[in-house]
């Protein structure tokens, strides 16, 4: 490139723009301001226990930061690295043999980006499930318990929901009549586990969480 | 008290010089251009890849059908909550549809990273990457998030002025015509706001951090190399080495929380850059992340100087111009 060139060295003469009006630049300015509160506001607003400034700042920014997808809470590996998710699950068929797999499956989903993804359904829908809160001796005077206890409700139906949505799409598409999914919790091993000669596959590392079965013709 | 109101008044007149001169000076778009092929490549993989299941993710009975989607949205909206998530894949019914949509989505992806209508495909690859995003619920993680947020900001700058097909027609067009591609005010911004949203990212990415007991103890390497489902090497060594497992826990939250202000300083800004390298490179093959380290990757290219990509893509490098990110500031 640059052969051609004739005259000015080309690297030496780039074009400028005609300067802005100062009208312009302070629109442009304003918007800018807007823009960045709601880039930083975000996480502020997402994280528990969540700043009221950024949660009123995010709905009223609402269509544009839902709609443009402008920023997000960016936890990564926060506040802690936690164990890993994977569904084992059971399909049975109407002539009575059964076949098993596993989602995320390292074998099947490749590239590793389509296993991720996969992955991601386990997480997130793990992320979904706690156990119930505990109910205190009475909980009628106890309004912390009854808060936690109804997002518990609300997390847990959507828990639900979704677990029984995957199952559907695994009837949908081996034409199965029932699967049963295990949402399995697998713990990291320690330091010392493997220094006693252990591994990361370990029996006892694996946790069987909720159970859930899901037959043809149920409605999703 | 004269004197006083004359040194606030010289004070906000040289606020407002600074900040109109980091956001209104005009730049070669050279390195948004750069990070347009890159961010464009990385959204047609990204996509290619949702190929294998498309309709598993983007079909009406997919893993998460479109009927719970929409259950979900409108009770939230029944909720007092505003929802404004919205996507195209969202009314397809037909199957055949849904893969002549995505075919001309990977099109458009693709005439974006080589740069053919740029301006045009810049609005589209953003829209198409938020409507996939929002169809995908469930299956998302940070390289969603970086890819709409290069996408965002591409389409506010001339991401097609140079390395592109659009600036090969119109060099073919004018014959004869300048080589050079003016300075703009826009590609300016453009890069300004990936710079700022990268410094977003990395300090909430630390502070969240923060939050966790792991992070300060030291054992949250070792709980990440741990991880099964998530490593692609196997980092089980680590547990011989306890100190350095601590001692990269804490550079990491070092790194992360500090990125936002040791990234403007022109002497610290190459160790951050090759520790941006280190560390995303690190997660792409340890975590088995590729993707996402190397968006992030991407992103931090915002902060190097258009005259060292041009010095290197065409070819005309001189120890001047190796010498830019150390003495080119930006900021």
């Amino acid at each position: 490139m640059g052969k051609k060139q004739s005259g000015k060295n080309p690297a030496s003469a780039p074009q400028s723009p005609v300067p802005l009006r100062r009208s312009l630049r302070l629109v442009i300015s304003v918007v800018l301001i807007l823009h960045l509160v709601v880039v930083i506001a975000t996480p502020m607003g997402i994280v528990i226990p969540a700043s009221q400034l950024a949660r009123e700042i995010i709905q009223y920014a609402g269509p544009y930061l839902q709609a443009g997808n402008v920023s997000h809470g960016y936890a990564f590996f926060a506040p802690d690295p936690g164990p890993g998710h994977i569904i084992d699950y059971e399909l049975s068929f109407p002539d009575g043999h059964t076949e098993q797999g596993t989602i995320p499956d390292l074998q099947e989903h490749w590239p590793r980006l389509r296993y991720h993804r996969h992955f991601m359904l386990t997480e997130q829908l793990a992320s979904l499930h706690e156990d119930e809160p505990l109910r205190p001796a009475d909980s009628r005077y106890d309004p912390e318990w009854k808060q936690m206890h109804d997002r518990w409700t609300l997390q847990n139906r959507d828990f639900e929901r979704r677990a029984t949505s995957y199952g559907h799409h695994l009837l949908n598409t081996t034409g199965a009549s029932q699967v049963e999914m295990h949402l399995i919790r697998h713990h990291q091993a320690s330091r010392e586990d493997i220094l006693g000669g252990g591994s990361l596959q370990d029996p006892k590392l694996y946790e069987t969480g909720r159970v859930i079965t899901v037959t043809a013709g149920e409605r999703p | 008290m004269r004197m006083l109101w004359q040194a606030v008044r010289n004070w906000c007149h040289e606020i407002l010089d600074i900040w109109n001169q980091f956001w209104f000076t005009p730049t070669d778009p050279a390195m948004l251009s750069l990070i347009r092929i890159l961010a464009g490549l990385m959204l047609f993989y990204t996509h290619l890849v949702w190929s294998f299941d498309l309709e598993a993710f983007m079909g009406q009975g997919g893993w998460i059908s479109t009927d719970l989607l929409g259950q979900m949205w409108n009770e939230q909206q029944l909720a007092g909550e505003r929802v404004y998530f919205w996507s195209h894949l969202f009314w397809i019914q037909s199957p055949v549809l849904l893969w002549i949509v995505h075919i001309v989505s990977l099109i458009i992806f693709a005439m974006f990273t080589v740069g053919l209508f740029s301006r045009v495909t810049a609005v589209l690859t953003f829209l198409l990457t938020v409507s996939y995003i929002h169809r995908a619920s469930g299956a998302l993680f940070g390289l969603d998030q970086i890819n709409a947020m290069l996408a965002l900001y591409l389409m506010i700058g001339p991401c097609g002025a140079r390395y592109s097909i659009d600036r090969w027609r119109k060099r073919r067009k004018e014959a004869g015509a300048s080589k050079e591609v003016g300075l703009t005010i826009s590609g300016n911004v453009a890069i300004r706001l990936i710079q700022i949203h990268m410094c977003v990212i990395y300090f909430y990415a630390g502070t969240r951090k923060l939050l966790g007991a792991s992070w300060w103890d030291g054992s949250a390497m070792w709980l990440s190399a741990a991880n099964y489902e998530y490593q692609s090497i196997d980092l089980t060594w680590l547990a011989n080495w306890p100190l350095l497992g601590i001692a990269l826990t804490h550079l990491v939250i070092l790194f992360e929380v500090f990125y936002c202000v040791l990234i403007w300083n022109r002497l610290t800004r190459p160790v951050i850059l090759f520790l941006v390298i280190v560390m995303h490179l690190g997660i792409a093959s340890c975590m088995g992340m590729i993707t996402f380290g190397l968006a992030m990757i991407v992103g931090n290219l915002a902060f190097i100087s258009p005259a060292i990509v041009r010095g290197i893509l065409e070819r005309r490098g001189s120890s001047k111009q190796a010498a830019a990110l150390a003495t080119e500031g930006r900021g």
